[in-house]
């Protein structure tokens, strides 16, 4: 028979074990499942010193990103690249997500036919994931440092 | 309470699908109509900086009708040369994917410019980038902005 210090004492400890809980998922709740649909991809590029020695000029691009939810992403690909608007759709590429919401994505630009490499952060509960340009494939220096956001919201 | 099943079992079903039958909404020029924030900005390109072009932001006010026209109250800083336009009128269209275009001529400048957007899935705010001018087919300037709906 229970007394009301142990009911107590039980009910200390299951609102302790659901802090703990509540704190795990928290800390482990992103993979590849949890991007899934159609979020609108700002990103701006301003050249870096190597990149300006080369003849490279800033750039934005706009474009709706679909993540499929296993990996995969569709790009509808606009971009004015130092003063040239091209646009071109279903640029296919890839991307992955950590556990804490860090991720990479990765496409062959259509514009440079170079492919090329984002990080990001999921931010604001899943509602816009937050970019920057990391990596040029064949490059020791990307031509570009980029800020971008895609939102879902 | 086995009429209650079916019941229960569509509104399962379209609780489930909503997030994907949003994502598919078609838009329109109708879709556009109130009021948005925009803050622009705007960086020479290497053959805007050869021409001398310098960086630009702006601020406006933009008021769509739903029917393809907007006027804004536009508040621009151009290289250093700060100006504003109370009713400055425009033009706009919207695909049915949401993507869309914006122009208007430069009250400084006096070159028409045309925007690329489109409408953020929920429609909050339109996310834009500088596409091209009446002057030439190289922009002097690349450019980006959002646009946000007021409450």
């Amino acid at each position: 028979m229970m007394t009301l210090q142990s009911i107590k004492r039980a009910l200390i400890i299951a609102a302790i074990a659901g802090l703990t809980c509540n704190h795990n998922a928290h800390a482990a709740r992103y993979s590849t499942a949890s991007l899934r649909g159609t979020c609108i991809w700002l990103n701006v590029a301003i050249p870096t010193s190597s990149g300006a020695r080369a003849g490279t000029g800033p750039a934005t691009i706009l474009s709706p990103i679909t993540f499929d939810g296993h990996g995969h992403v569709t790009l509808q690909y606009r971009i004015n690249l130092n003063g040239a608007y091209s646009f071109t759709p279903n640029v296919a590429g890839t991307y992955s997500v950590d556990p804490d919401g860090n991720g990479t994505l990765n496409y062959k630009s259509p514009a440079t036919g170079q492919t090329i490499s984002f990080n990001f952060f999921i931010a604001l509960g899943g509602d816009e994931i937050r970019t920057i340009h990391s990596a040029s494939a064949g490059k020791a220096r990307t031509d570009w440092v980029t800020t971008g956001a895609c939102t879902f919201k | 309470m086995r009429r209650g099943v079916p019941a229960m079992l569509l509104i399962t079903l379209s609780l489930a699908l909503w997030p994907y039958t949003a994502g598919a909404r078609e838009w329109s020029k109708s879709s556009l109509r109130g009021r948005c924030i925009w803050h622009a900005t705007g960086l020479p390109t290497t053959s805007g900086q050869r021409n001398g072009k310098g960086p630009f932001t702006i601020i406006a006010a933009v008021t769509f009708d739903g029917k393809g026209s907007l006027s804004m109250d536009y508040h621009a800083n151009v290289d250093g040369a700060y100006g504003d336009i109370p009713n400055l009128g425009g033009v706009y269209s919207v695909d049915p994917d949401g993507h869309g275009t914006l122009t208007y001529t430069g009250p400084l400048s006096g070159v028409t410019a045309t925007y690329d957007f489109y409408v953020t899935p929920r429609g909050r705010e339109l996310l834009l980038i500088y596409r091209s001018n009446t002057t030439a087919p190289i922009t002097d300037r690349i450019a980006w902005g959002r646009c946000q709906f007021q409450d």
